[in-house]
Formats: C-alpha cells, structure tokens, sequence
C-alpha cells in the first residue's frame, strides 16, 4: 500500500522534480563558470579575500531554489488531488489517513530534499576547487537556512492548498511567508547559524499545520 | 443485518435545515434507488454516506461503522462511484492498474482488464484524455476489480451515451448476481433504476418515501379521464398531482379504481371513462414528486 | 495527530510570526529615540562635556558641571577633536593646557581605537583564513600575498590561492620558525587586521594552546616571530592590532572579564587600562588618544561611562551618563500594551543572528487583562469546553498575539 502511494506520488511531480534537477544543475554549471570567470579576471586571492573577509557569497544563485522547488512540487502533488475533488479518491483508500498524508508529504519531501542534497554536495565541491576546505564547508550552514525555508514552503504550500477558506489562506500566507523571510535574514555566510536550532524547530509545527488543513479539508466535505 | 442505517439524521446547509430526523436503511443484498428532485439534499445525503461530510445530528452507520470515520478495513469493503467519475487524470489504464492492485489486496486483475480492454484503448493511455465514457469503463473497472460488498454510486449516468449506460448496467447486474452485495445508487435517468434496483428512496422536502420497488409499481397509479367543462380537481389524499390537456385529465394515486371512482363522485366530479394508464418508474416519480 | 496539537502548532507559528513583525512594524511607525550621548573629555576644561540628541537631529551640548554649550562652544572645548573646523574658523587656541598646539602635531598625535562588541571574535562568522602581508621596505604599496594561512593543529598552514594548494616552503618555514620560538599548537586566538588598508603591517598576534602571545610578521618573505612577554595566565578574548602611524602600540587586548590591555612597541609591556565594569560581550568600547590626554569611554544602551587619563594612563576623572529613552510615554505605553514579548533576531552586540525573546512591562499586564476581555465578549459565552480554556491559557501567555492568532483561527 506504501509503495502503491509513493508510486501515485511520483507518478505526479516526475517531470516537474526532473525539470527542478535540470535547473539544479544549470546553476550549479553557472556558479562554476561564474567564480571560473571572477577568477580569472580578479586575482585569485582578492577573490579569497572577498569570500573570507567581505563575506560575499558567490553561490547565492541557490538562495531561493529550494524554495521554489518545494512550491512547486507541493502544487505539483496536491493540486491534481483537489481539482474536481480528486482528493476523495485518495481519501477512500484503504489506509489511515493521517498516515496516508504523511505518506505524501514523505514521498514530496524526498522528492525536494534529494534536491538539496545535491546542492549540499555539489556547491561545497565547486567551491573546494578554488577555495579552502573552510570555505568550502561553510556553505553548508549557510545553505541550511534556504534548504529549511525550502521545506518550510513546501509543507506551507501543502497546508494552503489544502486549506478550503479564504480568510483562512490569507492568514497563513502571512504567517507562513514572514516565517519563511526570516531564513533569508542577514548577510554574508553563516550568518543565521546560531539560530539554527530554532528554524529546524519551525519544521515540526508546519508539519502538524498540515494536518489541520487536511482535517479541515475532509471536515468541510472534501 | 443492513449495510446502511441511518438515525435521526438532520444536516442544515447555510443555515437552512436540509433534513431533521431523517432515518432509513437499506439491507444488505438489496439494490436501492436513491430517488429526489435536484436541491432535496440528494448530494448531500450521498456525500454523508460515503463519509465527506459529518452530519449535524444523528448518525449514519455504513457496514456498521460510522460513515464519517470509516477505518481502513471497512473502507476496503466499500466501492464509490464519485459524481463525475472521478479517477486520477494523470494515470494512464496500466499506472490506474498498478495503484489499485497495491491497495487492494483482492483485485481482481483479470476484471479490471476485461472491463476495460472493451475499449479497445491502448493500456498505455493516460485517463485525463479520455472521453467521459472511457473513463467511466475505467472507474467501474476499478471499483469492480476492488471486489467491495457495498458499492455506493453517485449518479453513475452522468454524461454516459445509452450505450455505455447500458454497459455499466450489465456489470451491475453481474455483480449483484453475486449475492450479498449492496448497491445504493443515484441517477438522473429514472428509466434506467427500473431495471435495476429492488428497493426505492424517494426523498422530497426533507421527507422519506421508502418501499420496494414491486410495492411502489404495484400500488401506485396513474389514471385517466375525459371531461369538457374545465375541471377543479382539489388535491388530496387520494388524487395527486393532477393535469389537464385540453378535455384529458391525469391524475395519480395510491387508491385503487373503484375507491377513486367513488370518490370523484363523491366530489361531484362525473369520470365515466376513468381508467389506469400504464406507468413507468419515470412516469411515477414524476407522479410523486412533480415535475419542478 | 490529535486535534489539539495540530491547532495549536497552527496558534503557535501565528504567535511568533506576531511576536517577530509586529513590534517591528510598530518601531517604524513609531520610532524609538534616545540621548545617544556622546562623551568627551575637553583638555580646555578638564572635564567631561558631551553632546545628547533631542531627536529630529536637534543635539544638546553639556559639560558636567551643568553648564550647556552652543555647537560652535562646544567644538571649542575639544579642540583636539575638532581641531580642522576650528583652524578654518581660526579659532584654534594658542594654548591648550598651558602648551602650543599646531594642527600638524595634532594630528599627528591623535588616535582612536574603536572596538565595537559586535566585531569581537565569536560575535560574528569568521572563518580563520588570514592573508599575512610581506613587509618589503623597496615596495611603497602593500599589495595583497598570493595566500592565506590558517593554524591547524600542527602547521600554520600557507594556501596558495592561484592553485589552492598547501604552500609546503612557507607552511614549513613558518611552523619551524614557530616552534623554534616555543610555539605549542594549536593556534587559540588569532588577531591581526586582513586589509591593505593601513599605513603598515604589524603582522599577526597569535595565542597558542599554552596561553603564550606570539608576534609573527612576514619580513621579506621569511618567517619573523616573537614569542611576547605577554603574561600567558590572561584569558585572552581578542587582540586586536592598531597599525597607526604614532606607532606606539601593537594594539589592545581585550580579556573575557572584562580587563584591557595596551600592547606598547616597547618590548610588548602590557599597559592596563583602569576601566571597571566593561562587559566585552556587551559594550563598545572606545579609546582616544590625543597629545594631552587619553580618554576611554565604554558604552551600552543603558549608560556610557568615560574615564580620562594623562599620557602616562593614570586616571584623572571619570564621568558616567545614562543614555536616556526619548520615546514620547504613550508610545512607550503602548508597545508594552501590546506586545507582552518580542522575538528578534538581531543584536546590536553581535553581527550574527542572536535569536532573543525581550520582554515587555509592566503595562504588558494591562494589554493581557484587556485581550482576555476582548476574547470573552469576541466569544459572547463563557468559556464551555476544554478548548476554550486552552484558547485563554493562550491568551494569559501572549496577549494580543494569542488573541489574533486563537480568534484568527477559530472554526466558527
């Protein structure tokens, strides 16, 4: 039954997630060939000293990837469920259905978090190839705030998509979105690091706001 | 031991009260017509059956269970037919195939196939270009492959040619033909329940009319009479919903000949040549409840 | 997932999306305004005199006997600070405290070291990547080396940036030359200035894992290390280099309780400041010298305190001034009405996130008692199920926001 539900979920965001790996990768070329370029028309080392001292983040093409993808693969997932109420379907399945949500929302949070881990991987190699292992590695906690914020969006979007009121949607796009800005607070790299714990803590309560949309949704005549 | 109850049922929409203290069953084997006029709240009585919606009072036991909060196990059992025939737009015959079979541990593989395969579509195409019949073959494959000992449809006919309406009547037919299989259907073509269920809900301003379907053939009727003067039928116990075209006069009524007889004559009203019609399902429906 | 927890997780984000936007917004509108006072110590009076603001950039000129100044006075008492305007004025005085000043020895005799808290190590992200400058008397400009160095626990370690290997030649001649000065790794506090923006370089002081203060400067290329007389008992926080063209300090360091030290140009002597009650983390710290005088002032939002010294860093005078709260009282009044708390990610301390919850007042008491009204007649019942009581525990805990966020949320 599992596995009968990651199959319908990725059955739907496929080519959406596989067009989100294209783009991926089209930035990370273009970092490389960026810093490539910054390179060889500055000398390395004013370079070294702009990323170590000035704090200037030569990777921050990625700063809303993770967002957009989470957006996209939650519409991606949940709005052929909601269009003409298709969400009944999956609602008669026989499975718990809180576990079947969270089943979704696993299968699309894969989906986004292999994503991220690419760019985990991927950005800190570009950036080992000109710069210090410390730089290099450094992008990563300054990369967790945008990977959080990523599937901070995805679950909000999953929540306002599930969400049935108007008012309702109004309030969340405002709580979620001021939420999600603060990830993308400060400048320069590790910024947000010593904060992190406490963005990590917003995952969980995003999670249970799905829930409630969803009861709401079934509630309200799905 | 009946697959439906309903209690005491009452829902309210808006703040206008849909039903108060609506309560029937239907028993399990049976094949029961769900009859109404649009606006008496048919849709919603349907979407309380099938658990989308939590009714404001009462309670409505499917297979013994809260419809509302059906576990895992008894949702297995039951078969919807969403209005509209809802399927996964996205899902080709095969993927729809492969999903089901992983939720249902008793597909029927070979069902679902022979349903299907009539078409004559490739397995390889995607259900949201299909034509609203194709995937009304589709959806009933996949109810039927599902094997459930209770099929709630809501308005199977929508948007089906006869041939296809045809088509899925046959299937049900199989499937009743089973034994102990329920089926609670809606439809808009009247005729079309006439040869199918067995037992009939009419549901008008908030009120049930339930009785077998042979019950409500038998002992309602459709009568005629000529008159040339205009004719002031009142309405009453015994004549309902009467018409006039010109010198013909139809009414309907429970009562026998010879009792409406006397009591046209009771009322002053002489009907010489008075005489019952043949009625269809349709012809007494619209009898019941009124064209509008 | 219960109900209860799903709603509240709901409750719970709306809270603290309030509870960070709200007192914002609310800062914009309504600006916080203080004195923000500015002290000096003036050599024409011997005493502090300073300058306050009064908002909309209207500014009050004070000393501390009382007596309040015109702009234009008030320059004239610190002509070491304001020694160009006054010169153009000609208002230069001949003498200050009974000596003959001319611009040119002014300037060349003033100095200022600003170390603000939220430049202190550990108070914003640094990575240890450090360009060490070669001083090389036949070249005027200080151009940048082609690599950085980073302590690791057995070299210092020389990168070369145009291939991003290690440099084995200097990593190898400068860990021997360190470990022949007594050098134990790693490397605990790295202080120096990675800019080619000064008049010299002094190179890098470095605290290895024994607590010993070792200079290293990069001298044509070679290796020149000095391991320091610096006591290695002092709990260094941060040393921080002033290349300054008096030359008569390396710097200052500054210890975590709170002590400051000068480091002189005569053999590393540590000159200790007599400051007290200097919280590094949470203080600026400001150290002026001119030829007659040497003037620190340590400051927060609360207060400034100033303490004036001769040359020699004997203590003179010390003056203490509160920074006072401008803010007209009904905005005060109101933001504590309203906001019973506050989460804010920045820190005038520190220039990293520093996520805090700040309190309100005394009148966040009133603005709770007030939401929990406005919440039973929003209800117009009392309070029937357990709901409803959490709904007010909410309310009881965060005021306003729980009562937009409960009532924002409401089924009905």
């Amino acid at each position: 039954m599992i596995r009968a539900l990651l199959f319908k979920e990725w059955l739907k965001i496929r080519w959406f997630w596989a067009a989100a790996l294209a783009i991926h990768v089209a930035i990370f070329l273009r970092i490389f060939f960026d810093i490539r370029g910054r390179i060889g028309a500055e000398h390395a080392e004013m370079v070294w000293y702009q990323t170590v001292h000035l704090g200037t983040l030569l990777y921050s093409d990625i700063r809303y990837l993770p967002l957009l993808t989470g957006l996209v693969l939650a519409a991606a997932q949940f709005i052929p469920e909601i269009l003409g109420r298709r969400l009944r379907l999956t609602l008669h399945l026989p499975m718990h259905r809180d576990s079947m949500l969270l089943i979704c929302l696993a299968a699309g949070l894969s989906g986004l978090l292999s994503l991220c881990f690419l760019s985990a991987v991927s950005i800190p190699l570009i950036l080992a190839k000109t710069f210090p292992i410390p730089v290099a590695l450094s992008s990563l906690p300054t990369m967790l705030p945008w990977i959080l914020a990523g599937v901070l969006a995805y679950l909000g979007g999953v929540t306002l998509l599930l969400e049935t009121t108007w008012p309702r949607r109004v309030l969340l796009i405002f709580v979620f979105s001021i939420l999600i800005a603060l990830h993308y607070s400060g400048r320069g790299y590790g910024w947000l690091t010593p904060a992190l714990p406490w963005l990590i803590a917003l995952a969980p309560l995003f999670l249970a706001a799905v829930f409630e949309s969803g009861r709401r949704f079934r509630q309200r005549g799905a | 031991m009946h697959a439906i109850e309903v209690h005491n049922l009452s829902h309210h929409y808006n703040g206008r009260t849909i039903y108060q203290d609506l309560t029937f069953s239907v028993r399990e084997g049976s094949i029961c017509g769900l009859l109404g006029k649009n606006g008496q709240g048919k849709t919603t009585l349907v979407n309380i059956l099938m658990g989308f919606l939590e009714p404001a009072g009462g309670h409505c036991l499917v297979l013994g269970e809260k419809a509302h909060d059906l576990s895992p196990a008894t949702r297995r059992r039951i078969g919807l037919l969403h209005e509209g025939h809802l399927a996964y737009a996205f899902m080709t015959i095969d993927q729809t195939h492969r999903f089901f079979q992983g939720c249902y541990p008793g597909w029927k593989s070979d069902l679902f196939y022979h349903l299907v395969d009539k078409m004559g579509l490739p397995r390889s195409q995607r259900i949201g270009t299909m034509s609203c019949g194709q995937r009304s073959q589709v959806v009933l494959g996949t109810i039927m492959a599902q094997n459930p000992d209770l099929l709630i449809l809501d308005d199977y006919s929508m948007g089906l040619d006869a041939g296809y309406r045809r088509l899925f009547l046959d299937v049900l037919h199989d499937f009743a033909a089973q034994g102990q299989k329920t089926i609670f259907v809606t439809s808009h073509i009247i005729q079309d329940l006439e040869q199918l269920v067995d037992t009939l809900i009419f549901l008008d301003r908030g009120e049930i009319l339930h009785t077998s379907l042979d019950a409500f053939m038998t002992n309602f009727h459709h009568y005629v009479f000529h008159q040339t003067g205009p004719v002031e039928l009142p309405k009453d116990e015994l004549i309902i919903n009467c018409e006039q075209r010109g010198n013909k006069i139809t009414f309907f009524s429970w009562a026998g000949t010879d009792a409406v007889q006397q009591h046209l004559a009771d009322l002053g009203i002489p009907a010489p040549d008075l005489r019952r019609l043949p009625m269809t399902l349709e012809d007494g429906f619209i009898g019941l409840m009124g064209k509008y | 997932m219960p109900r209860v927890m799903t709603r509240y997780s709901l409750v719970l984000l709306t809270v603290v999306a309030l509870a960070y936007l709200m007192p914002a917004i609310f800062d914009t509108v309504f600006p916080r305004q203080s004195t923000n006072p500015l002290l000096l110590y003036s050599p024409v009076l011997n005493q502090f005199i300073y300058q306050e603001s009064l908002g909309n950039h209207q500014f009050h000129y004070q000393d501390e006997a009382g007596r309040t100044y015109t702009r234009s006075e008030f320059e004239q008492q610190l002509p070491f600070l304001y020694y160009r305007n006054l010169e153009l004025k000609g208002l230069l005085p001949p003498s200050i405290g009974g000596q003959a000043f001319d611009a040119e020895t002014i300037r060349a005799e003033r100095h200022a070291i600003t170390i603000h808290s939220r430049r202190l190590k550990g108070h914003f992200p640094l990575l240890d990547l450090y360009p060490l400058f070669n001083n090389d008397p036949r070249v005027a400009i200080m151009p940048f080396p082609e690599d950085m160095f980073r302590f690791t626990d057995q070299t210092m370690e020389f990168i070369n940036a145009d291939d991003n290997r290690t440099d084995q030649e200097l990593t190898e001649s400068f860990t021997s030359a360190l470990q022949e000065a007594g050098f134990v790794f790693p490397a605990t506090v790295i202080g120096g200035n990675p800019t080619n923006l000064k008049p010299f370089d002094d190179g890098y002081f470095v605290r290895d894992s024994r607590g010993h203060v070792f200079h290293i400067r990069r001298v044509l290329n070679q290796p020149e290390v000095v391991k320091t007389s610096i006591d290695p008992g002092l709990d260094i926080l941060d040393i921080i280099v002033s290349e300054h063209h008096r030359r008569e300090l390396h710097g200052t360091i500054i210890t975590t309780s709170g002590k400051v030290y000068l480091v002189t140009r005569e053999s590393y002597r540590l000159i200790s400041l007599p400051i007290s009650g200097y919280d590094p983390g949470s203080m600026d710290f400001k150290l002026l010298i001119d030829p007659l005088h040497r003037t620190v002032t340590i400051s927060n939002d609360q207060i400034v305190h100033g303490v004036a010294m001769d040359t020699a860093y004997r203590p003179l005078r010390t003056f203490t001034l509160p920074n006072r709260d401008l803010t007209p009282v009904p905005v005060l009044f109101l933001r504590e009405f309203f906001f019973p708390f506050e989460i804010t990610f920045e820190s005038p301390y520190r220039s990293q996130a520093a996520l805090r919850l700040v309190s309100g007042g005394p009148w966040s008491f009133a603005g709770i008692l007030t939401a929990l009204g406005l919440s039973f007649i929003l209800r117009r019942r009392p309070p029937r199920h357990s709901g409803s009581w959490n709904d007010l525990a909410i309310i009881a805990m965060t005021g306003f926001y729980g009562l937009a966020a409960v009532h924002l949320l409401d089924e009905t």
